[in-house]
């Protein structure tokens, strides 16, 4: 069975690039949500294998649903990688004691994000 | 598939034929950019990046949201998040701003002042990028600007949108990066006048 990713950002552009990225270099399939909020109830729903997910988002921003997400019984073990805009270490610091797996910068690097991913999910 | 060739194809753009038609030639381009994505090329990932801009470009028009629509293409595809949209009129030039996003009053002061030198960095469906030149038109403003995309030149005036500092993981700006300014140096001007238009 294919592996799923859930896709969160409230960029569409952004989820519009992922989604497809994705679709061309893997098999897996993809579910996407636009803001934190809306992540945790889509993870809750369709339990996915990973969670690739923006941090500055409305409603709620990605460290605080990350923390949530930790909460959840049935998604505490899902890998959940955070996309920062910058790179700096406070920032990065904050995404792993939020419970981040790990973290990309954008703009996204299409065999960059591809290798990370599969790394966590296999080919 | 040379990355640099890609948008060569595109079919040309009519500034003043309207929204319609606009995003005709948008929409073909955009189905294109699909197709090729999906063909699983070794270089997809250029693909995926001209697909997104053009869609968002074309759900933009319909709503008169093309000025921001083109700033989150620059924060998210191209990591740049300080855009400004100016026109440069008359003589001696004088610069109008007619959208920003994150400017720096630095920033806006040197464009003021220097706003003569902008005119000759617009060239019609090509982007100015600084660090591409032999020769600078000034030494304030390509120290600045990371990059220049041209949206419209008259005898008269003319319009760009510049980007500015770049986020501090990038160093430049890759062949990827290139393909969508040169999506946005055929398509964004056209995108912004039909807007205005209709």
């Amino acid at each position: 069975m294919a592996k799923k990713v859930l896709l969160v950002d409230d960029s569409t552009t952004m989820l519009m690039m992922e989604e497809m990225i994705l679709k061309q270099r893997t098999n897996y399939d993809c579910v996407t949500a636009k803001d934190g909020m809306d992540a945790i109830s889509r993870a809750v729903e369709v339990s996915p294998d990973l969670v690739l997910m923006d941090v500055v988002m409305p409603r709620m921003d990605g460290f605080e649903a990350c923390k949530r997400m930790r909460m959840e019984t049935s998604l505490s073990g899902v890998p959940i990688i955070l996309v920062t805009t910058r790179g700096e270490e406070e920032n990065v610091e904050a995404g792993f004691q939020s419970g981040c797996s790990d973290y990309v910068t954008k703009p996204i690097n299409s065999v960059e994000l591809v290798a990370l991913l599969q790394s966590y999910l296999g080919e | 598939m040379n990355v640099e060739t890609k948008t060569q194809s595109l079919p040309p753009t009519h500034a003043g034929s309207g929204l319609r038609r606009v995003a005709d030639a948008l929409e073909h381009a955009a189905d294109g950019f699909l197709k090729q994505s999906l063909e699983r090329t070794p270089n997809a990932g250029v693909w995926a990046k001209l697909y997104a801009a053009s869609q968002t470009l074309l759900s933009a028009m319909p709503e008169a949201r093309v000025a921001p629509a083109l700033f989150e293409i620059c924060a998210t595809l191209l990591g740049c998040e300080e855009v400004a949209i100016v026109e440069i009129k008359g003589e001696p030039a004088a610069v109008e701003f007619l959208d920003e996003e994150r400017l720096s009053p630095d920033n806006r002061r040197a464009l003021i002042q220097n706003g003569r030198f902008l005119r000759p960095m617009i060239s019609p469906g090509e982007a100015w990028i600084p660090w591409d030149q032999e020769r600078c038109y000034s030494p304030l403003i390509p120290r600045r600007i990371s990059a220049l995309v041209p949206l419209w030149k008259d005898e008269q005036s003319g319009g760009a949108m510049l980007l500015f500092e770049l986020l501090p993981q990038r160093s430049g700006f890759d062949a990827e990066d290139r393909e969508v300014l040169q999506l946005l140096a055929l398509y964004a001007g056209p995108c912004l006048r039909s807007e205005a238009r209709d």
